[in-house]
């Protein structure tokens, strides 16, 4: 090791294009939720209750198709997120078995891309859920009538 | 700053030197000499001054506590109000003041501090560390904390306490309806606590990704941990929205602002959301740490480790994650659109998603398990039965045609208390007995231990449960009295009953504490043979934690060789680590991987913690009063307080601003 000034940079373990799927498996369904839940009720509320009055009719005759539309791209973002973690995952796991059968240099990063897959299959199937019950939500009830 | 690890690419300015690695014989003088570098100064001045995680954290523990009873005698005062029909004990003001302050006090002075305390205390000693990442901004944390809890009380002796209810709702906390200094009170003291909460936060969130020692990588940090910083997280965006929600509605009461004015083209509902937006989430805060605390410490008492650990470490972040998209559940009788009812009823029942892999975990820890019954773990199992029926109640009121039924009766105290008691107040009580050893250096008496936990146990079911059905029956809540032909007699006298056992069992452990500080049997460093950090330094901890910064290599660095299946080569190294004593120093690693990035220079104990939060909290006093000189001079001592604390110093630098040759490679302070 020099003795002058300097910092490793082999903590980086996770390089550029697994980082960037590792994010995505992790974080993708969950945003897809967000953006679902952050699009879904507001439009919702503004549709049916625009000013001080709420509507029997939303403002938009197509409101239920807008909101099954937004519902239908967030579970596909949300599905391809699960669609990565799962890749992921699978391509570890082979890299693991090869490793054992071939006795190639083990991964040095004490399980930390093993576990990120395993809570990205996790997070996107918690969110995939979660986003079909809204989608589900949105699809089985009439946008601004009274709840009888 | 020091330079650790390959060699890549140069920085600039450059780094000071690279430490070495070696052993620090307990009892050597270099001992002496790092217990001397982190040691407080005895007496007044160390009590103003100290930055000690360890310390901060028993001043939490204490207080909140404190805070504990003094919410839980109101509660009496409620019960006894209400024992029977038609009683006269409380006026309803005296009534409303009461129920407001209990939820007050246990809602934001008990639930989430008494966590911070814990978190404040283990988090350095879990995660291989020397301190928090910020000291002085934990002390003032604390400072405000205390102050702002003060803050809140400080017209209860006068009979003007804040008295709408812990979530305030206008237009009843409005300038029309509520006159008196009451809400101001509240109002106030919220955005200050608010101070404290954010500041803490954001003090964990660095502490995690930037303290942990070498080798704790990302999946091997304890659930506590993660409970800690998704609450943490959860704080720095769900806090902002209280805050302000409190700070409009004191313009609207003190400037003549109309924000929740509905007489003036105001919003009423928007208090509901921006409460609740916070509301919710906050829920989460305190209950998420909790489940930490009993996912980290049960394991110890079933002699095995956690089952699904990753499952359980994702249930914790998608449960928070949920948590923010649940607040209109509370608001499901205010006439918003059904698309947005149907959604959010949607969202609150897949949250049981994740709480539910939490609880399979901690039954699969037990079932898989040789669970030795003490103290602690009678707590932690009871934990998990509440937590069962407070989460099936709460499913139940997330269905909005139910909820409706549901609203404002006492079917949703009783699955509040059940969440918050269940999920908060039996993991926290149970953790009391579980770390009281490495706190104080004793152990608890485990007769007394086992008669609180039946109590407790007993007298919350007995006192809680009826009120399930007391609201089935219509019961409203917040009523002061009731009349006799309700049918509600019998279950408020068991309820009354039920709370007093329960204040018994309190009691007990209280006593138990009180007893077992001066008489207790001495502890040695790991009493209960548990597998993690905090347990391989002595107990109470030294000043410094760490003699050495400790190299980690597993989940269990205390279990090592115990467990089927873990890498037989991984060691954890304890005894040999980096050496770090060229005043308050320690490692400071990379966020996911841990490795080793550069030696932290801590800051020394000042006072300047507790003039900065003292200065803060009497401007908001001179807010309250209308006194806009003292509030002026205040803001100038605050800034004055902050320039001492941030007055740059070279001691404290990451980086030094020239090259020392004769130091630059060697560590110089090795034994």
């Amino acid at each position: 090791m020099d003795a002058r000034q300097t910092v490793s940079t082999e903590h980086h373990f996770l390089h550029s294009p697994q980082r960037i799927r590792t994010l995505l498996a992790l974080f993708g369904a969950p945003g897809a939720w967000v953006m679902q839940m952050a699009l879904t009720p507001p439009i919702a509320a503004y549709a049916c209750y625009p000013h001080q009055f709420p509507l029997p009719a939303p403002l938009w005759p197509g409101l239920t198709a807008i909101l099954a539309t937004i519902g239908f791209v967030c579970l596909a973002g949300a599905l391809f997120s699960g669609y990565i973690a799962l890749a992921s995952w699978r391509s570890l796991a082979r890299y693991s078995k090869d490793a054992s059968n071939k006795q190639l240099p083990v991964q040095k990063d004490e399980g930390q891309a093993r576990f990120l897959a395993m809570l990205g299959m996790m997070s996107s199937f918690v969110f995939i859920v979660a986003i079909l019950f809204n989608t589900f939500a949105v699809l089985s009830i009439r946008s601004c009538s009274a709840w009888i | 700053m020091a330079a650790i690890g390959a060699t890549r690419h140069r920085i600039d300015p450059p780094l000071e030197r690279i430490p070495e690695v070696g052993r620090i014989p307990a009892g050597s003088p270099i001992e002496a000499r790092l217990e001397k570098i982190w040691e407080t100064a005895p007496g007044w001045r160390g009590s103003l001054s100290t930055v000690d995680h360890k310390t901060i954290g028993v001043r939490y523990l204490v207080t909140a506590f404190l805070f504990l009873v003094i919410g839980g005698i109101e509660a009496l005062f409620l019960r006894i109000q209400l024992v029977g029909p038609e009683m006269g004990f409380l006026t309803p003001e005296q009534y409303n003041q009461l129920f407001t302050m209990h939820g007050v006090t246990m809602i934001f002075l008990y639930a989430l501090p008494v966590l911070s305390g814990f978190s404040n205390y283990l988090w350095p000693l879990l995660l291989g560390s020397r301190d928090m990442a910020f000291p002085r901004l934990n002390a003032l944390s604390y400072w405000i904390f205390l102050f702002a809890g003060l803050f809140m009380y400080i017209s209860f002796p006068l009979g003007q306490a804040p008295n709408a209810g812990w979530f305030n709702y206008v237009p009843f906390s409005g300038p029309v309806y509520n006159t008196g200094p009451n809400i101001d009170v509240f109002a106030l003291g919220m955005v200050l606590l608010g101070i404290s909460t954010t500041v803490g936060s954001v003090n964990f969130v660095v502490t995690l990704f930037r303290m942990r020692a070498p080798g704790m990588t990302i999946n091997r940090v304890p659930i506590l941990v993660w409970g800690t910083l998704t609450a943490s997280v959860a704080n720095l965006f769900a806090i902002p929205a209280v805050s302000l929600a409190f700070f409009l509605l004191w313009l609207d009461r003190q400037i003549g602002a109309h924000f929740f004015d509905v007489a003036n083209n105001g919003q009423p509902l928007l208090w509901q959301h921006l409460f609740w937006i916070f509301g919710h989430p906050w829920v989460y805060v305190v209950v998420l740490p909790a489940m930490g605390i009993v996912s980290d410490a049960l394991p110890t008492f079933c002699r095995r480790p956690l089952v699904g650990y990753t499952a359980v470490a994702l249930a914790t972040m998608a449960t928070m994650l949920l948590g923010f998209g649940v607040w209109v559940h509370h608001m499901f009788a205010t006439g918003l659109p059904t698309v947005a009812l149907s959604i959010f009823g949607a969202a609150s029942m897949v949250i049981s998603i994740p709480s539910a892999v939490a609880v399979f975990a901690w039954i699969a820890t037990i079932w898989l398990g040789k669970p030795v019954f003490k103290t602690p773990f009678l707590f932690f199992a009871g934990f998990v039965a509440l937590f069962i029926i407070g989460g099936m109640s709460g499913v139940m009121t997330a269905a909005v045609p139910l909820d409706w039924q549901l609203n404002e009766t006492y079917f949703i105290v009783a699955h509040l208390h059940y969440v918050l008691l269940g999920i908060n107040v039996f993991p926290v009580v149970g953790a009391i007995y579980y770390w009281f050893p490495k706190f104080t250096g004793r152990m608890m008496s485990e007769k007394l231990g086992k008669w609180s936990f039946w109590t407790m146990f007993i007298g919350f079911n007995a006192g809680f449960f009826p009120m399930h059905i007391a609201g089935l029956l219509g019961m409203p809540r917040r009523i002061y009295t009731y009349p006799s032909r309700m049918g509600w007699d019998e279950v408020n006298l068991i309820t009354t009953v039920g709370s007093f056992i329960f204040a018994v069992g309190v009691l007990i452990f209280l006593v138990n504490v009180v007893l077992s500080v001066k008489r207790g049997a001495r502890a040695g460093a790991n009493p209960w043979d548990a597998p993690t950090l905090e347990w391989a330094v002595s107990s109470p901890p030294p000043a410094y934690n760490f003699a050495t910064i400790p190299t980690i290599a597993s989940r269990h660095p205390l279990w090592e060789g115990r467990i089927e299946g873990e890498e037989e080569h991984s060691r954890t190294k304890l005894e040999e680590g980096y050496l770090l004593m060229r005043g308050r120093e320690t490692l400071g690693t990379s966020p996911i991987d841990a490795k080793p990035v550069v030696i932290l220079k801590m800051p020394e104990d000042s006072y300047t913690p507790f003039l900065v939060g003292l200065f803060v909290s009497l401007l908001f006093v001179g807010l309250l009063l209308h006194s806009w000189t003292f509030t002026a001079l205040m803001t100038a001592l605050s800034c004055a307080a902050l320039s001492v604390w941030m007055w740059p110093r070279r001691n404290l630098g990451q980086r030094t601003t020239r090259h020392d040759p004769a130091s630059a490679g060697r560590g110089g302070e090795g034994p």
